[in-house]
């Protein structure tokens, strides 16, 4: 399920220079496994990801024991390289006692040039030393 | 520094409870002509986590104005990072603007493939863009322990 965009151009004011903001977003769509990511990013130099957040719905019947439907605000994110035609984040997030950690590639899309394309990989490890693995496909853009 | 055999997302399907995973050191370096740059950070080796890091980047390019010749971390920003079993790629940015200089800035790229060592070589791409806008690049190497 890809979400289309329309740019949001959104002046923000860093110490020293005005950078225009756009929007980005990732969307796993699959039985047993919900997810959206949004973030700002900005067109300046850096071309970093701002201001994300994310929503994550994992009923797989094969999850760890607890609640697996939270959301993530930007502590999560602690990996991310938007460069050129890549689009890559790391996800990690503490919860029911257990090491989250999604794993986002995708590259640009050839026919769609806001539109990249991937997969992902969730691992989850409990503190009972089971391990909890997955992965599929992920749609993401940048416009 | 020390060499680690390998730390890789693999790693990550090896938990433990309690979040046992190891913190190392990373580092990069580029050392030729026209750069001069170190960088040093601990890293979580589970999630590729960098904990903070220290820059040092020196240039006498002309190209590039002197307010961006000598920069430390405060100035030059990690913006973008990659670290896993496979490569290591670092994007630092800065920006200068005064009355001198209306608006420069330099973003610095590195890309190092893992080699059969265990070692991370590749290359860089310090972008410039100013009074003069020119691409340098060269060589980098990085190592995690």
């Amino acid at each position: 399920m890809r979400r289309s965009l329309l740019p949001l151009l959104v002046a923000v004011t860093l110490p020293s220079t005005a950078h225009a903001t756009g929007n980005a977003d990732c969307v796993i769509d699959e039985p047993g496994l919900s997810f959206t990511f949004e973030a700002l990013y900005s067109y300046g130099g850096t071309g970093e990801l701002l201001q994300n957040h994310a929503d994550i719905e994992l009923t797989d019947p094969k999850r760890p024991a607890g609640t697996w439907t939270f959301s993530l605000d930007g502590s999560a994110l602690e990996q991310q390289w938007i460069v050129g035609d890549e689009f890559r984040v790391l996800l990690y997030k503490e919860r029911e006692g257990a090491d989250l950690v999604l794993d986002i590639r995708a590259k640009r899309s050839a026919t769609e040039d806001i539109a990249f394309d991937g997969t992902y990989k969730l691992v989850i490890g409990p503190s009972d030393g089971s391990l909890f693995s997955r992965t599929g496909k992920v749609a993401c853009s940048k416009g | 520094m020390k060499k680690i055999v390998k730390s890789s997302f693999v790693a990550a399907l090896l938990l433990f409870p309690g979040h046992a995973w190891a913190t190392g050191d990373l580092g990069c370096e580029i050392s030729d002509g026209n750069v001069k740059f170190d960088y040093a950070t601990l890293i979580n080796r589970g999630i590729g986590l960098f904990l903070g890091g220290d820059v040092r980047f020196e240039t006498v390019r002309p190209e590039i104005p002197a307010p961006l010749q000598k920069l430390d971390q405060a100035k030059l920003q990690l913006v973008h990072s990659w670290y896993d079993d496979k490569e290591v790629r670092l994007m630092l940015y800065a920006e200068h603007q005064d009355d001198k200089v209306d608006f420069a800035s330099i973003r610095l790229t590195i890309v190092a493939p893992m080699d059969e060592n265990s070692d991370y070589a590749g290359t860089y791409a310090l972008e410039v863009a100013g009074p003069e806008n020119v691409v340098i690049t060269g060589k980098a190497s990085c190592l995690v322990g």
